[in-house]
């Protein structure tokens, strides 16, 4: 059989062909990755947002049992088994922590009461400033902290008139 | 009658790879289409659940039958334990809202690091493969004075029509 040889009419029709199929390509790709997008961009955040206050709420009003540090001298101060908040732990801890002294297993006791209660499958920080005291049940340091986390901010007027803020940070994992 | 020649032959074979290239072009944009308007219409009734469990979710942490009287956020201790379904159920009637729930506390004691309390409270068993919006939330929980704190996890899905 006598091979048919294509016309310069037939080559230009695939050459459009293929340009219409790129072009559709192109169009398609933008179509499912704007429904991806739509569907990434719910309203996580907001919920997040709402949770990190909530947290932050409950937590320093929660109360810490248990807690002890080591003084300047080297002695260990109990102080006994009555609950304090968090948030008024902290701020013993901003004003006493002037002294000197480690209070490593005081953290320790705050950084547990927190755990207990943060949901699964998120992770917290609690950041305080003048005195940087910074507590945390995943990131190692405040510059460690995921980029994607909520913040809630309280203030608090500790003794000779000392201004404290306490930063909650949570972030899911 | 005419008559085929060369050249007609050749001008129908020559369309054909252009007709199926064109084809699988429109076929591979419908059907992206069609996918993008499906997962819009999800998101949008997710989007929707969200934001009823949101609502609900802060409804239930100022429950009257569970708060400390006048105190949102703060749950008593006793209410918890002998926890009356009668009357959460009066205040959140589920045949009010279009939605189903699930409401899951779980009370931390610092003390000793477990959870002292745990109490689940359905409108209806959830059907199965039905989508679902999750909010999670804390409270205090007074317990005789002393301030403790739960953990509130709830779950709704959309009610049959």
């Amino acid at each position: 059989m006598k091979r048919l040889s294509r016309g310069r009419g037939g080559q230009v029709a695939m050459v459009d062909a293929i340009l219409f199929m790129t072009l559709m390509l192109i169009a398609s790709g933008v179509m499912v990755g704007s429904s991806e997008f739509m569907e990434s961009d719910d309203s996580g955040y907001g919920v997040l947002q709402i949770y990190t206050g909530d947290f932050a709420e409950v937590f320093l009003q929660m109360e810490v049992t248990g807690l002890n540090y080591v003084n300047s001298t080297g002695d260990t101060v109990a102080l006994g088994d009555s609950g304090i908040s968090a948030a008024k732990a902290l701020c013993d801890e901003m004003l006493l922590s002037g002294t000197g002294g480690n209070f490593t297993e005081y953290e320790n006791c705050i950084l547990a009461a927190g755990s207990l209660l943060i949901r699964p499958g998120a992770g917290f920080a609690v950041s305080c400033s003048p005195v940087a005291i910074f507590i945390s049940n995943l990131a190692p340091t405040e510059e460690k902290m995921p980029l994607n986390r909520c913040a809630s901010l309280h203030s608090y007027l500790a003794g000779e008139g000392l201004e404290i803020e306490i930063t909650v940070f949570v972030w899911v994992i | 009658m005419g008559r085929i020649d060369n050249s007609g032959i050749t001008g129908a074979f020559e369309e054909l790879p252009v007709l199926l290239v064109v084809l699988v072009a429109i076929s591979l944009f419908s059907v992206s289409v069609a996918h993008a308007a499906a997962s819009w219409g999800e998101s949008e009734d997710y989007s929707r659940l969200q934001g009823d469990c949101t609502t609900f979710t802060e409804l239930v942490r100022g429950s009257d039958t569970l708060c400390v009287e006048g105190k949102d956020g703060i749950y008593s201790f006793g209410s918890l334990q002998n926890f009356s379904s009668d009357s959460f159920f009066k205040e959140f009637n589920a045949s009010k809202f279009n939605f189903g729930y699930r409401i899951f506390i779980q009370c931390v004691d610092p003390g000793t690091g477990n959870l002292s309390l745990r109490l689940e409270i359905n409108s209806s068993e959830m059907p199965d493969a039905t989508e679902t919006a999750c909010c999670h939330t804390c409270v205090n929980v007074d317990r005789d004075g002393a301030m403790m704190a739960a953990r509130v996890t709830i779950t709704v899905w959309q009610a049959d029509a």
